[in-house]
């Protein structure tokens, strides 16, 4: 008997398989295992880049200005009978805190930041023995840094104070830092672009476009200072009244003096060239479209309309309702002005299918380019450009005008060499402000600057209530004032550790 | 006829003896029969007093030798002892009454089976012969208003489909709450349902055939649960498949077919309606206009004139927008609407679906084998276009009694289904467009003949869904169970058993959308194979010591799960739109998924006298899915039960045939998560440089090595009862369940860069009662009237979340991501909350001020929402508690008559007190929707203006009871007892009509039916929130079934 429950016991013994219960991930490493080659420190900086400019899944930056900068400003006015996402954008409502395009914003940027203060600290850590090639790891650490700084801007732009991470945070210290003031986030930003600066490389070979240039950052860091340099209407946001514009001229200039630009002379190219070829690409997301890994985008999808992609050969889209573009603005344009041709559908037709028919509702189609669409509707290979040489120039301008450098004739200069291009008189002279603004409205729609440019000009809340007041027959939109400047914290951030951070005045 | 025949030969043979038996000795003969006059073979006959005895042969009959006077003792397990005094007779025919019906029963408990009597803890079996005596095509439907305290919720109705079984409420916010399924021993890894509340890798219960089970156990309390503690926490049901029965073979055939049809419609406007609702819109819409002189009299050539006065450069035509805003279509006002087609698209969606079942088994047993062999073919074409599921499965338990002590055994049983739905529930899909689209479209075909391809002008973009139904969306699943084991008894009373069990499922899915333009030709094939593997070790010793009986297990158990799935699709590759296999250049993928369990438990239970009963037990379980450290966990538990009954004081109570007290109290585990929770896993964040993909890789997820185990800790009072005979038994049931050290993402700040990270942290309390009571109400030799009824009550509260945490509301995926469900401590579980609506905006509410939604200015006839803090503005502070999910009250009764040869049974069932929220509102019932689309039969004056100044915000709008009463299953047989007169070969044969949701009720409106779910509202990937968003209703079906036992 004993016998028996002894050879028992044994069998179980053996049979007992402690070890099978360490299983590692069969599909996916761990942030325990990586970090060991160059290549693992590649790909690390790769998605770094990834989730800064292309965002989570496939909504980008592209898609975040153009919906939070384009649809917020007097270019479109997106009011909704279906109560769409962007209603609330686009008609001031106070209530937007649990909006996905809001919190897409806030999320997006600190998940990049995450990526880039881990991929720091393991390059501090690893950096020396990994790399052997000393230039190779200062590039890392600049491009890294770069993409830490435009997503700080990109925060405090949209939020104003944002709570600072200079490193990887658990969830328990997360908690304890507050909303940190602009001042010391700009610190931060501005810190990271002048280390990164000296290490980025002028210009890349074909093979690398799609990294940062030290262009690139110089743009930023000039649209930096300009809008530290803007009014700040008493709000707690990323314009402190500061008199920057001569540091914002100086990093413009820069990349003018670099000669690795050209001002085109057709309007067109911009948006069709793609890659190193196209002069005017500064600071530019690219987007490839037909690839086994998907790394195109849909961002065109934001502001277009089902019945144009169809009239392009195109299947839906889940571009939704329409998001009509302002009358004001649409009679800005002279009928010769080709941004408007190139740029503005305004008549189309639908030969079958769903949406048979002619159409006679403007819509943008400046980034629609039924060439570069790939493999579904989010797999367009158009590119995105963050800052073009036409904007560098116009941002030289600016600061002009407010002082920083150069001269009214330089001013007058530029705006005419853009006129000229739009195929519309080149007849500046004096340009004012209000005029600079005019024409950058005109060049730049669809590009998602409208919004950041109204902030800049000082007089964004004028000019968005005098537009409503002329545009806005049925009463959508709210009366907008200066909190309206700045969007809400996220709801589920104010619920996440109660008490720990504030919400913008104005909203719910 | 041959029993009648051995009786005639018999009595002629006592007769004959009759004159010389006057010995002081005699021979005493009959036949000892149960009260329904079969013959019981085998009861014991025992002279009282003596050792002398005999016992019945085979037709019952006895002979035994005995004197006048003395007393015959005639007994057999389950039957009531009956006391004889012989008298002058040598034929005594003797009727035994069956000891209680119930209380002798065996039950199936974990790893072993035990006296219904005996048992402990909260188990509710259910009775599975009406499996076969209705068409029942899954378990799980089976189990519908069947047990107190098991909800079955019927998520869709589409044929083929897993239900979700909730026991004793919802304890577990991520970690998954369906119960653990144990089929013949096997315990079968259970996944959670996804975030639109399907289960993504199959349900354990798919692909079985219900006509196999022969008994179905449901494990309620932890202490009936926990010898599988682990996994156990949410209930566990026990599935025992059929065996033979000692004797010839026998063979059973069972076959059903029937028709099927919706069983209820959503009350959309008419295309009259719509038409009469579109022209109220555009009378205001040109009303508003700001043309001078405009007026809702005036005809279209008069609006026209009036236009074209003010916009000289830009008329109104139909190429204008403002054409189809500011003019009727004329052709409404023609009598037969010539041009035009009026549609109700629901017409459109809906067919009657047939179905039918055949299955054919044959079971027996001899000494050394017992055998059970069956084979089933079920097709179901649902009663959507498009919509079918076929199953074959066969199924073969065998056994062998290789000598006294040792037994081997497998049960094996292949299945394939196949299950066709070009996608018809869920958001935009068909059944949701069916609802929107608007009921009126241009009659004209286009050129391949094909109709409302083409937008209606007045119309919503939906055109043609009945496209989508020709979509392919085809899962076929290949799955084999296989049980094997072999038992050994090596000393009295000790037996080893071994078992080894596998579960293999290959599945594979395939999708393909055509469409006019060929360039999005879509395609997908999706395929998992997911394996099961369980090895069991058990020691089992029984012993009775006088009075006192024990029995102890050990055991240990080995069990792995491992999924591999691949995906591939399609873009824009097809060359032709007759092919539907991938096109070369297609992309996939593949990934693979693996966890293990390692257990060791032990049990003891120990009864005295079969009157105080204790049973406890202990299982120590190791899980791979959590930190090296905290792997594992220890769940014991305790429970008593008391006889009272058997009790000297209660002896004399006649009335009271049983009584018995039963407590629990234990701990169970659930580990119910991904299978890599507790690492920082990465994932891949690609982006594009130079022209090419640059593959990233970062970090998905923020790593918890302190992730261990989901702990439910529960206590429960039972009682059992019989009255009269035990012809009125019940339990009654009361119990709380504390889920603890919860496996929850609690949401963290974004700026460490993630949501939410998984960990062990709040806790759920359920605490209810149930009461199931049956009664035989009428016996008389040709009639009988049984009522079998229960019901249960649960209570659903947070009792903590996170540190310092109160409240997570779960942000909504729509209108703006304002949250409407919440988890809040003291509130049940995903409380829905939001605006209360509360008519109309007057010009008084004007007069007083204040701001609504999005600090927009009051509009007279807009929603009014209740300004519940007084502020003067609505806004979501303004969100009150407005209902949760949980239903409060959930109940069943069956009614079972016979009279004679025909026999009826009557299934009612339904729920009260809990809500839904139906967003298929946000399309057919929303606040300030224009008229292009088709709307619920609503009236505006109730709902607000058609065109409100302000955007939607969930309010009580959609809200609506999920309350139903559901006749669920009306079957009415007869027995042709006539009809096989003569035939042998047939033991039995029954004919029946079943009707199947022929009578349900429902306050649901903006539905089909508010148990559903299909989509989820949750935009949040750490809490899941599956809503309604057009869901199949249930499908009512009238039924022919014929039930053949044959030798």
């Amino acid at each position: 008997m004993k016998k028996y429950i002894y050879l028992l016991t044994v069998i179980m013994a053996i049979t007992s398989c402690t070890d099978e219960l360490n299983q590692l991930p069969l599909s996916q490493g761990t942030i325990e295992n990586f970090y060991a080659t160059p290549g693992d420190f590649v790909q690390a900086r790769n998605a770094t880049y990834s989730v800064a400019f292309h965002g989570m899944g496939t909504y980008g930056y592209a898609n975040r200005v153009l919906n939070l900068s384009e649809v917020r400003s007097d270019n479109l006015l997106a009011t909704t009978q279906a109560s769409r996402d962007w209603e609330g954008i686009n008609s001031f409502y106070t209530s937007i805190s649990s909006n996905t395009y809001v919190k897409e914003a806030y999320l997006s940027n600190y998940n990049a930041i995450n990526k880039a203060n881990q991929l720091l600290e393991k390059i501090a850590e690893k950096g020396d023995q990994i790399f052997t090639n000393p230039a190779e790891k200062a590039s890392m650490i600049a491009e890294t840094r770069f993409l830490r700084a435009f997503c700080y801007f990109d925060l405090i732009r949209w939020f104003g104070r944002v709570p600072l991470l200079e490193k990887t945070m658990t969830a328990t210290e997360a908690a304890k830092i507050p909303r940190t003031p602009v001042v010391d986030v700009y610190k931060l930003i501005i810190a990271d672009l002048e280390q990164a600066i000296p290490d980025l490389a002028p210009t890349y070979d074909a093979a690398n476009f799609g990294r940062v240039t030290k262009y690139g950052a110089k743009a930023l860091l000039g649209l930096i200072y300009m809008t530290r340099s803007s009014p700040t209407y008493s709000i707690d946001g990323a314009t402190l009244g500061l008199n920057e514009w001569d540091k914002a001229y100086q990093q413009l200039n820069d990349i003018k003096l670099s000669g690795l630009y050209t001002f085109n002379t057709d309007y067109e190219p911009i948006f069709k060239v793609e890659g190193i070829t196209n002069k005017e690409n500064v600071l530019t997301i690219p987007y490839t479209q037909s690839l086994p890994l998907v790394v195109g985008g849909n961002f065109m999808v934001e502001l277009g309309y089902e019945p144009y992609f169809a009239s392009v050969n195109l299947s839906a889209q889940g571009a939704l309702e329409a998001k009509p573009i302002s009358t004001g603005f649409l009679n800005l344009f002279e009928a010769t002005d080709k941004r408007k041709i190139y740029g503005i559908a305004t008549s189309y037709t639908v030969a079958t299918g769903t949406y048979k028919g002619s159409y006679t509702l403007p819509v943008f189609k400046k980034y629609i380019d039924a060439a570069r669409y790939g493999n579904g509707r989010e797999d367009w290979g158009v590119d995105f450009m963050v800052t073009r040489y036409t904007d560098v120039l116009m941002l030289m301008a600016e600061c002009t005008l407010h002082g920083g450098g150069g001269s009214q004739a330089e001013v007058d200069d530029i705006v005419n060499k853009v006129r000229t291009r739009a195929g519309v008189a080149a007849n500046a002279s004096n340009i004012t402000l209000d005029d600079l603004f005019t024409e950058r409205r005109k060049e730049f729609f669809s590009e998602g600057t409208r919004w950041f440019d109204l902030i800049r000009s000082g007089k964004a809340v004028t000019t968005m209530n005098a537009w409503k007041a002329a545009e806005d027959t049925e009463g959508k939109i709210r009366t907008i004032d200066n909190n309206s400047l700045l969007y809400p914290i996220p709801l589920s951030e104010i619920l996440a550790v109660p008490g720990l951070y504030d919400q913008n005045p104005g909203y719910d | 006829m041959k029993n009648k025949l051995n009786l005639l030969l018999i009595m002629a043979f006592f007769a004959l003896l009759h004159t010389s038996a006057y010995a002081q000795e005699k021979t005493v003969t009959g036949t000892v029969t149960d009260p329904s006059k079969l013959s019981i073979p085998g009861a014991n006959v025992i002279v009282k007093g003596t050792n002398r005895g005999a016992s019945t042969d085979f037709d019952g009959k006895f002979t035994i030798k005995v004197s006048e006077g003395e007393t015959l003792v005639f007994s057999f397990v389950g039957f009531l002892k009956k006391e004889l005094k012989i008298g002058a007779s040598t034929t005594y025919n003797v009727s035994l009454d069956a000891e209680s019906s119930n209380l002798n029963e065996v039950v199936v408990i974990g790893y072993g089976t035990q006296k219904k009597k005996l048992t402990t803890g909260a188990i509710s079996g259910i009775k599975t012969e009406n499996f076969t005596e209705r068409p029942i095509s899954r378990i799980d439907q089976g189990l519908i208003g069947q047990v107190a305290g098991v909800r079955v919720k019927q998520t869709t109705g589409l044929p083929g489909q897993p239900f979700s079984i909730e026991i004793r409420g919802a304890g577990s916010i991520t970690a998954g709450n369906e119960p653990l399924y144990v089929v013949d021993g096997f315990p079968i890894y259970t996944e959670g349902s996804n975030s639109n509340g399907g289960f993504s890798s199959g349900s354990p219960l798919d692909n079985m055939n219900p006509n196999d089970v022969e008994s179905i156990e449901v494990l309620k309390d932890a202490a009936a649960a926990s010898i599988y503690g682990s996994r156990a926490s949410n209930g566990v049901v026990l599935i025992t498949t059929k065996k033979g029965k000692k004797g010839k073979t026998k063979f059973t055939f069972n076959m059903y077919g029937g028709v099927n049809k919706e069983a209820n419609r959503v009350d959309m406007l008419s295309a009259q309606g719509w038409i009469d609702r579109a022209k109220t819109m555009i009378d205001s819409q040109w009303v508003g206009s700001g043309i001078t002189g405009a007026s809702a009299s005036q005809n279209n050539a008069e609006r026209i004139a009036a236009y074209n006065a003010k916009n000289p450069t830009a008329p109104l035509n139909t190429a204008n927008t403002r054409y189809y805003t500011y003019l009727y279509d004329e052709r409404w006002d023609i009598p037969g609407h010539p041009g035009l087609d009026y549609i109700d698209w629901q017409d459109k969606v809906f067919r009657t679906g047939e179905f039918n079942n055949y299955q054919l088994s044959a079971s027996g047993a001899t000494d050394v084998v017992n055998y059970y062999v069956s084979a089933n073919y079920q097709k179901n074409s649902g009663y959507i276009v498009g919509t079918d599921y076929t199953l074959f499965s066969a199924r073969a338990n065998v056994d062998f009694k290789l000598s006294e002590n040792f037994k081997t055994g497998i049960n094996i049983a292949p299945s394939y289904s196949i299950k066709n739905d070009p996608g018809v529930e869920g958001k935009d899909n068909t059944l949701f467009k069916a609802l929107v689209a608007t009921p009126v479209f241009e009659s004209a075909s286009n050129a391949a003949g094909e109709k409302y391809t083409t937008r209606y002008a007045w119309g919503s973009s939906t055109t043609n869904m009945l496209n989508a139904l020709a979509r392919t969306g085809k899962n076929s699943m290949y799955r084999t169970l296989i049980s094997t084991y072999a038992s050994y008894q090596f000393a009295k009373g000790f037996t080893w058993k071994t078992t080894l069990n596998f579960d293999n499922s290959d599945n594979t899915t395939e999708s393909y959308t055509p469409n006019d333009v060929q360039a999005s030709i879509r395609g997908a094939y999706n395929t998992y194979r997911r394996q099961n593997l369980v090895n069991e070790n058990t020691l089992n010793w029984d012993k009775s010591f006088g009075d006192h009986n024990l029995n102890v297990l050990l055991g240990q158990s080995f069990s792995s799960y491992e999924i591999m799935r691949s995906n591939l699709s399609s873009g824009a590759l097809y060359n032709s739109s007759t092919v539907e296999t991938l096109p070369t250049g297609s992309l996939g993928s593949t990934n693979a998924e693996k966890s293990t369990l390692l257990s060791y438990f032990a049990r003891l239970q120990y009864n005295y006298k079969e009157k105080y009963i204790l049973s406890a037990s202990v299982r120590r379980d190791g899980s791979s899915k959590f930190g090296s450290d905290k792997q594992w966990g220890v769940f014991p538990s305790l429970s008593l039960a008391w006889r009272v009954k058997q009790e000297e004081f209660l002896q004399k109570v006649d009335w009271l045939s049983d009584l018995k007290l039963r407590a629990s109290g234990g701990l169970n585990g659930s580990n119910n998560i991904g299978s890599y929770a507790s690492y920082a896993t990465l994932a891949t964040y690609n982006y594009s440089i130079g022209g090419a993909a640059a593959i990233g890789q970062g970090a998905s997820s923020i790593a918890n090595p302190d992730l261990h185990w989901e702990e439910s800790r529960s206590v429960d009072f039972g009682l059992d009862f019989g009255i009269l005979k035990n012809r009125v038994t019940g339990t009654f049931e009361v119990y709380r369940k504390n889920n603890s050290e919860l496996l929850l993402r609690v949401p963290i700040v974004g700026a460490t860069g993630f949501t939410s990270y998984l960990t062990n942290v709040g806790e759920v309390q359920n605490q209810g009662w149930e009461f199931e009571l049956s009664s035989l109400n009428v016996k008389t030799p040709s009639f009988e009237w049984r009522t079998s009824a229960n019901i249960s009550h649960n209570e659903n509260k947070v009792l903590a979340l996170g540190p310092g945490q109160s409240k997570i509301e779960i942000s909504n995926a729509y209108d703006g991501g304002v949250p409407f469900v919440k988890l809040e401590v003291g509130k049940p579980m995903y409380t829905i909350f939001g605006l209360q609506q509360n008519g109309v905006v007057s010009q008084a509410d004007i007069d007083a001020g204040g701001t609504t939604i999005g600090g927009n200015k009051l509009v007279l006839g807009d929603p009014r929402y209740i300004d519940q803090n007084g502020d003067k503005k609505i806004n979501s502070d303004d969100r009150v508690d407005l209902g949760n999910p949980t239903p409060k009250y959930t109940w069943g009764i069956t009614n079972t008559f016979k009279y004679k040869d025909i026999d009826i049974n009557i299934l009612v069932q339904g729920q009260n007190g809990g809500t839904v929220y139906g967003l298929t509102g946000r399309a057919i019932d929303r606040t300030g929707m224009g008229s292009v689309e088709n709307s619920l039969n609503v009236d505006p004056s109730v709902r607000g203006n058609w065109r409100t100044s302000f955007g939607y915000q969930a309010n009580s709008d959609w809200l609506y009871k999920s309350d139903y009463v559901s006749v669920r299953n009306i079957t009415i047989g007869y027995n042709l007892r006539q009809a096989i007169k003569g035939l042998s070969r047939i033991d039995n044969m029954r004919l029946y009509v079943t009707g199947e949701n022929w009578f349900y009720w429902n306050k649901y409106k903006v539905g089909f039916n508010p148990e559903a779910v299909n989509t989820s509202a949750s935009s949040n990937s750490d809490f899941s929130v599956p809503v309604d968003y057009g869901g199949a209703p249930l499908a009512k079906s009238l039924v022919i079934g014929l039930n053949i036992n044959f030798n």
